[in-house]
């Protein structure tokens, strides 16, 4: 093959590449690719068929605390799946037989943690898998014995009072791994290892220190202690050369009248150099947090049509209720859409993507604040689907009463500054739905009520289908372009993960992890009284069409 | 049938005892497991694992009645029917242990006095991503990657401790590095990788790192962030762990 042709062939391939957020056989990163799209190229399992799909093997992995929040990664057949107490394992995607497993000891006791052991998935590069442990370690084992190969202690887990519950992001030659702590007295960060050696390269403090930029949008010394964690998974642009992580809530979580400012880079995106860790943008979406209102979820980077030509955005759901589109290149605001009926914290979102009439807790003071502390969305995350340019999303309306608190502060200690307490919205019921936006316009296509809640994350296929599950067990297909229910199995087990679509030897599967559990887990019976209870477990589930079914 | 009542009515108080905790669960689910309190059947939440704890009855009333101040522990005195708190606390009773599971019990530390606390924030400082703990573990804080220094020996000059255990790790295909020795059989190899400001415990099959005695790493390196009047405070603490 000549050089020109190499060339060309790379540069097609690049072409092809461009803008393309899917996954193909593999499914290589925690949102499937560094864009999050949670979006499957393949097709074999289509509208026609889906009905047909049958179950290829189940995996129990053994453990069995607070449910199964992991999303496996892909690759080359082999998934890879890790569990609440930081265990990791090796499946063949075909079979399902266990080619290896690896048991984190914790170092510390983690049951006093706040926000529990539990576990969201794995990183996978450089022949290495890396996991973040319920005690504040990041691990890397070898992808084909799971031997540990290094290990790093992120910081004192007791000290801290954080720990690490998400996936790692494997991107160029480093790890990066954000950290819980959000509602502890902490300083959150975000932290990249060296991936083959796990030496620190650098960390970003999510609350500028004395003497940078945006220090002074906190009073006193409570930036030592203002939340900003990092615990979900972010993103990243390869070609504006960007990783995008979400900021969460400032700490005291409802309280702000200590920490009066826009306690930057609280409730934010921010725009990261790899290499460096060194700030590119950032854009608040809420100054002077009091709502518990993360920043934190999936940032979904796609190529739309805004104002008459394509640009580069990156669209976030927050718990607050909206959906915040950003150019990703420059982090300029673009709009900001409401995805849930009931919110009452703001009027709305200017045209500049200020907030207009926030409504806030008062010490000693109740008020009725909608969505909750958990959010219209949590952290379960939505899929875009490039075929039919929409944004699928799992949304719950749901209302709490707060009540702010003056709270002593203690390193690591929890620091909510207020409580919570769950309500219905004013003159309605507790009610959860998936929902369909144009991507662009933020329209509101269908959307699918369901017995209670979703709390697992939605996957979407070019098969023109979404998956998702529902806490009484139910792993279900929809119609992408209509929201119609068309294929659906009882797993047995509440679902509380991210479900993904692989292909070995040109056979297409869809996997979901399966088991009930977590903070908010918890609370589904008091949400629900008198519901079909969501069980406990802990198993993958992995579909497939019969063998010569088309 | 006279054997069998009595069976029955010795059988009853603890019938009792049970159908009000069977209760206390019904309330514990809907008043104390709700999203970010604690978890379903007294696991852990952002509030504290209530299984295995050891607060006796009263201890656990008083509580659930008037709140823990300036704490996220609400008081349901005049949320809850009296009724209610009982059946609560009853299930409650049911979770209890002997392991210490509380948070007070956790983290029984003493309290540094007022002359080495700054010593101690200093030595643990959060703002130097955790100072002297990312190596050393006192007093359940940081972490324990050199594990046979002696507190008591009272250093007086923090800058020159001498650490003839640091060797130098020379893996293959790659630069040497200093490194504590952490684990040495036939099996594996596993070292500290010192020359990260976040020590990394590497393991290495025998045949794929070389380890000679001696390093240039210093001790004065791990302190340079501190000033002499903070090494001086350091000391101060360190003095009193040791005592």
């Amino acid at each position: 093959m000549s050089v020109a042709r190499v060339l060309a062939l790379v540069a097609l391939s690049k072409l092809l590449l461009a803008g393309d957020g899917a996954t193909h056989a593999d499914w290589p990163s925690y949102g499937g690719t560094f864009a999050a799209w949670r979006h499957s190229a393949l097709k074999q399992i289509d509208t026609g068929n889906v009905k047909n799909l049958i179950p290829a093997w189940v995996f129990q992995t053994g453990d069995y605390e607070n449910g199964l929040q992991s999303t496996p990664i892909a690759v080359d057949g082999i998934l890879y799946l890790s569990t609440s107490n930081s265990w990791a394992f090796a499946l063949d995607g075909a079979t399902g037989r266990l080619l290896w497993e690896y048991h984190y000891k914790f170092a510390t006791d983690v049951r006093m943690l706040p926000y529990g052991n539990q576990n969201r998935g794995v990183a996978v590069s450089h022949g290495l898998v890396f996991m973040g442990t319920a005690d504040n370690h990041l691990v890397a084992l070898d992808q084909k014995t799971g031997q540990e190969v290094w290990k790093v202690n992120i910081e004192d887990s007791r000290q801290c009072g954080c720990n690490t519950t998400g996936a790692p992001l494997a991107i160029k030659d480093i790890v990066v791994a954000g950290v819980t702590g959000g509602d502890s007295a902490h300083r959150g960060y975000l932290t990249a290892f060296d991936a083959k050696t796990g030496r620190l390269r650098w960390r970003f403090y999510t609350i500028p220190g004395p003497g940078e930029p945006g220090h002074d949008t906190w009073r006193g010394d409570t930036w030592k202690f203002g939340g900003g964690s990092t615990w979900m998974t972010g993103s990243y642009d390869p070609e504006l050369d960007l990783l995008y992580w979400g900021v969460g809530n400032a700490s005291s979580d409802l309280n702000g009248s200590k920490r009066k400012g826009d306690n930057l880079y609280t409730a934010s995106i921010v725009a990261l150099n790899p290499d460096t860790g060194k700030l590119k943008w950032h854009f608040q979406e809420v100054p002077n947090d009091v709502w518990d209102f993360d920043a934190a979820f999936e940032q979904i980077l796609v190529d739309l049509p805004i104002g008459g030509r394509t640009r580069k955005v990156m669209l976030h759901p927050t718990k607050g209720g909206y959906i915040w589109m950003l150019d990703r290149a420059t982090g300029e605001f673009l709009k900001a859409w409401p995805f849930a009926k009931n919110i009452n914290w703001v009027a709305g979102i200017t045209e500049t993507g200020k907030l207009a009439g926030r409504v806030e807790p008062a010490v000693g003071k109740s008020a009725m604040i909608c969505p909750s502390v958990a959010g219209a969305k949590n952290w379960n995350q939505g899929a875009y689907s490039p075929n039919t340019g929409m944004l699928y999303l799992p949304v719950q309306e749901l209302c709490n009463d707060l009540v702010a608190r003056d709270e002593e502060v203690a390193e690591g200690g929890a620091f909510t500054g207020g409580n919570w307490f769950m309500k219905p919205p004013p003159g309605g019921k507790i009610e959860g739905y998936i929902a369909a936006f144009d991507a662009a316009t933020g329209e509101r296509r269908w959307s699918v009520p369901v017995t209670t809640w979703i709390m697992a994350s939605i996957l979407s296929t070019e098969g023109g289908l979404v998956f998702t599950g529902d806490p009484e067990g139910n792993f279900f297909a929809l119609d992408a372009r209509t929201g119609a229910r068309l294929w659906s199995f009882q797993t047995g087990g509440g679902h509380r993960g991210s479900s993904i679509s692989y292909a070995i030897d040109g056979r297409q599967y869809v996997a979901t992890p399966t088991g009930w559990g977590s903070l908010v887990g918890a609370a589904h019976q008091a949400l629900f009284p008198g519901a079909p209870s969501a069980r406990p477990g802990s198993a993958l589930f992995v579909f497939k069409l019969p063998e010569g079914a088309k | 049938m006279m054997r069998t009542l009595l069976l029955l009515a010795a059988a009853l108080p603890v019938c009792a005892q049970d159908a009000t905790a069977v209760r206390g669960e019904k309330v514990f689910q809907t008043t104390c497991s709700v999203p970010y309190c604690h978890g379903s059947g007294g696991t852990a939440g952002r509030a504290p694992k209530l299984i295995g704890h050891s607060f006796t009855s009263a201890e656990l009333r008083n509580i659930v009645f008037n709140g823990i101040a300036n704490k996220a522990m609400p008081a349901f005195g005049a949320q809850l029917p009296a009724d209610d708190i009982s059946a609560v606390v009853s299930y409650v009773m049911t979770l209890k242990g002997s392991a210490p599971a509380t948070a007070s019990q956790a983290v029984s530390v003493r309290a540094a006095p007022a002359e080495s606390k700054e010593g101690k924030a200093l030595f643990f400082d959060a703002v130097r991503m955790g100072g002297c703990g990312r190596c050393h573990e006192l007093e359940k804080r940081g972490s324990p990657v050199v594990s046979n220094w002696n507190v008591a020996a009272g250093f007086a000059d923090l800058r020159s401790i001498n650490v003839r255990d640091v060797m130098t790790a020379q893996p293959v295909g790659e630069s040497a590095f200093p490194a504590l020795i952490a684990e040495k059989s036939e099996k594996r190899v596993r070292v500290f990788d010192l020359s990260s400001p976040l020590p990394v415990l590497r393991t290495f099959a025998p045949d794929a790192v070389k380890l000679t005695e001696g390093s240039t790493w210093k001790h004065s390196d791990a302190v340079r962030d501190y000033t002499d009047a903070e090494l001086a405070e350091i000391a101060k603490y360190l003095q009193w762990v040791a005592k």
